[in-house]
């Protein structure tokens, strides 16, 4: 369903929109190009269409900065979610890094990422382990598997984020992720 | 303190790989002010941006690895040779054919006294149960050495 337009918001909350892309725009296009080599540019003005598209009210600039990073953080997932349903060829032993990096070891760590998510997925219950696979290997929806497993969507839902954990804390246990994000204090005044 | 949010583990994770209604505008709004949520998706994107590059090379399906399944046919493969030859051997030398084979009904057997196995009948290639362990032995070691060459 395709959500309706929004009438074209007055000049003063246009001006306003347009500073604050402008303000948050480096950061974003920074934070972006780090999880995404070479494609932080267009993910960005992704994110700012996006953003522009929905006009949220976000009252301060905090809350206009954390509407946009949860939208940046959704198309991340979805970009890379597209281009691993691609072939790739993973070099485990030497040649060139598949994300075109200037890395000298991006096969090596290609190849560590690759043995730790497997053995942290071997070592796991399997039912975890099943939906991670799925959801990120397949086009199978989160009710595919679900219906696949005869359980509901929600406990779904819930293994593919513990698993996502599990994967997280061995990965960054292993130097190749930071630590787990603690929950923050949340940003007050965005109203929908 | 304060129950985590109830979307944390369920409708953010649907939102963040797109499962959500409506372009999932509403919930980033959401989002946007849950640190629970702010956290699931910093831990969603920042786990699919390190392992995309190898996501295609995961195993679809959980289960024996395609190297442990070449292992263990390469076993029983490796089994059934070794008792091929021992059968053979054993053709050979007593002279005799194995038990159950037409040949068996005649006269050597015949000539062996009562209740006593005839000669080159006696290997019992049914349960070769001390071959089994040393052949487990074996691959073992076989394993233990690739492993060896693999971590040089």
């Amino acid at each position: 369903m395709t959500r309706p337009m929004d009438p074209e918001p007055p000049m003063q909350a246009l001006q306003t929109m347009t500073d604050r892309i402008r303000h948050h725009d480096a950061q974003l296009r920074g934070f972006l190009e780090r999880r995404a080599p070479g494609h932080g540019e267009e993910l960005a003005q992704e994110v700012w269409l996006r953003v522009a598209r929905a006009a949220p009210d976000c009252p301060t600039d905090a809350a206009f900065r954390a509407y946009a990073f949860a939208v940046a953080r959704r198309l991340l997932i979805d970009h890379h979610r597209r281009r691993s349903a691609r072939v790739q060829l993973v070099p485990l032993e030497g040649g060139m890094d598949p994300r075109g990096h200037d890395r000298p070891d991006g096969a090596l760590a290609a190849a560590e990422v690759l043995a730790v998510v497997e053995a942290t997925l071997e070592a796991m219950k399997p039912e975890l382990a099943e939906v991670f696979r799925l959801r990120t290997t397949t086009e199978l929806s989160f009710k595919d598997i679900a219906a696949r497993q005869g359980v509901s969507i929600n406990t779904a839902l819930g293994r593919m984020h513990q698993a996502v954990g599990k994967l997280h804390a061995a990965l960054a246990a292993r130097d190749h992720l930071p630590e787990a994000p603690e929950p923050s204090v949340p940003t007050r005044g965005v109203t929908p | 303190m304060t129950p985590p949010c109830p979307h944390a583990h369920t409708t953010t994770v649907a939102w963040l790989y797109g499962e959500s209604p409506d372009d999932g505008h509403d919930h980033a709004l959401h989002v946007a002010t849950c640190a629970d949520c702010q956290a699931t998706a910093a831990l969603h994107a920042d786990l699919i941006a390190t392992t995309a590059p190898v996501l295609p090379a995961v195993r679809t399906t959980t289960g024996p690895s395609a190297a442990r399944v070449a292992r263990h046919v390469g076993a029983r493969v490796l089994v059934a040779s070794v008792l091929a030859v021992a059968a053979a051997l054993a053709v050979v030398l007593g002279g005799t054919p194995g038990a159950g084979s037409p040949a068996t009904t005649s006269a050597p057997v015949a000539q062996a006294p009562h209740g006593a196995p005839a000669r080159g009948a006696a290997v019992d290639l049914t349960t070769p149960d001390d071959l089994d362990l040393r052949l487990d032995a074996l691959q073992g070691e076989v394993a233990a050495l690739s492993l060896d060459f693999a971590s040089l």
